[in-house]
């Protein structure tokens, strides 16, 4: 079972061949060994996801919107997070590879 | 007016494709989902009759009462209508046909699935999974305010409750990316287990594309300027497919309500 540097590091190494959907990232948490750091799930997402953006990933839209894959305008991990959570709990509906960002390794 | 309506999968797939069924914030929507919803739990549930086919019957007056409107299984007779609009054979007799090597399907309606690569006959290797049963042993995404999820309960291991239950429609395609239960293609390099790699190449990538969408009533959802495609099907399952990925090869991204073990193909 994995560790979230584990996930993160794989995640960086498939980003070679594609970028990473958000349905993947959650993937990622439920097999985890460790919990994230975090009072309730949402933040423990954030967590993981900001570790992943301290490792280079940078957030894109769906390569399916238009215009595809365009990075988030916002600057800095703290807006990008917070972002996240807005879409995030806005969502009515179980994630799907169309919603919120995908993760890009530049 | 007769008071029946005939109801075969075309037409329930017409209907999924009304505004009415998918337009957030239509008056009609709730009733028309419900009754689309009906009409394939009658025509695939655990009740549909051999026959295949179902009625919708609107209200009436029987006997001096009054009979709400329902769908139900039609009266087995030759020339209705109905599930046979697919490659299906009704049962012969009124003997259910138990299924033979290469054929699956509904209760007596055996239908013979083939090896999405080479069209081969595919051997089942187990039942068909029970409509409200756990899948892989692990949940949906569950919303938590939102599109959430839930930790394990304690590390290193998956939540115990149930996953989303899979529509016997959606369990159609499951078949096809997971026949038997085993996903097709390879697991390559560090991706994740549900994202699958197929020999294939573009040529691949559009066979596969065509035999997940034919038939399933899929609507073309490509967003403008898009290079590739994207369907949203009758039971809910959104298809994408882009002909460039970062690695250059194609790829098709997959959602069918309920469903994780396959999420992405690559070819």
């Amino acid at each position: 079972m994995p560790t979230m540097r584990d996930e993160i590091s794989d995640f960086w190494e498939y980003a070679k061949i594609d970028d990473v959907t958000f349905p993947s990232v959650l993937d990622a948490l439920r097999g985890l060994t460790e919990i994230p750091p975090g009072k309730d799930d949402t933040e423990r997402m954030l967590h993981f996801v900001g570790l992943m953006l301290d490792q280079g990933f940078v957030p894109v839209s769906s390569p399916y919107a238009d215009p595809p894959s365009a990075p988030w305008p916002e600057q800095g991990n703290a807006a990008v997070l917070r972002r996240l959570r807005q879409e995030w709990e806005a969502l009515d509906h179980d994630v799907t590879f169309l919603d919120l960002c995908w993760f890009h390794r530049p | 007016m007769s008071e029946k309506v005939p109801i075969d999968a075309a037409g329930l797939r017409a209907a999924v494709s009304d505004e009415r069924y998918w337009r957030a914030g239509h008056p009609e929507r709730d009733a028309w989902r419900a009754w689309v919803t009906d009409g394939f739990q009658a025509m695939y549930g655990s009740a549909a009759r051999p026959s295949g086919g179902v009625v919708y019957v609107r209200a009436y007056i029987r006997n001096g009462l009054p009979v709400a409107a329902h769908t139900r299984g039609a009266p087995s007779s030759a020339g209705e209508g109905g599930i046979n609009d697919r490659t299906a054979q009704p049962a012969r007799g009124g003997q259910v046909e138990t299924p033979g090597p290469g054929e699956v399907g509904f209760p007596g309606i055996p239908l013979r699935r083939r090896n999405l690569l080479d069209d081969a006959l595919v051997e089942p290797v187990m039942a068909r999974r029970p409509e409200d049963g756990p899948v892989g042993g692990r949940r949906g995404v569950i919303p938590e305010g939102g599109g959430g999820y839930r930790p394990p309960s304690r590390p290193g291991q998956t939540p115990g409750s149930q996953a989303p239950a899979i529509s016997p429609r959606s369990q159609e395609l499951v078949d096809m990316v997971a026949p038997g239960g085993q996903p097709v293609g390879s697991q390559q390099g560090r991706a994740r287990a549900n994202i699958r790699t197929l020999p294939g190449g573009p040529a691949g990538a559009e066979a596969m594309l065509g035999r997940l969408t034919q038939g399933r009533g899929a609507v073309d959802i490509t967003p403008p300027g898009h290079l590739g495609r994207m369907y949203r099907l009758d039971d809910g399952t959104i298809i994408g497919y882009r002909p460039l990925t970062s690695s250059g090869s194609p790829s098709i991204d997959i959602n069918i309500p309920g469903f994780t073990a396959v999420k992405k193909l690559h070819f």
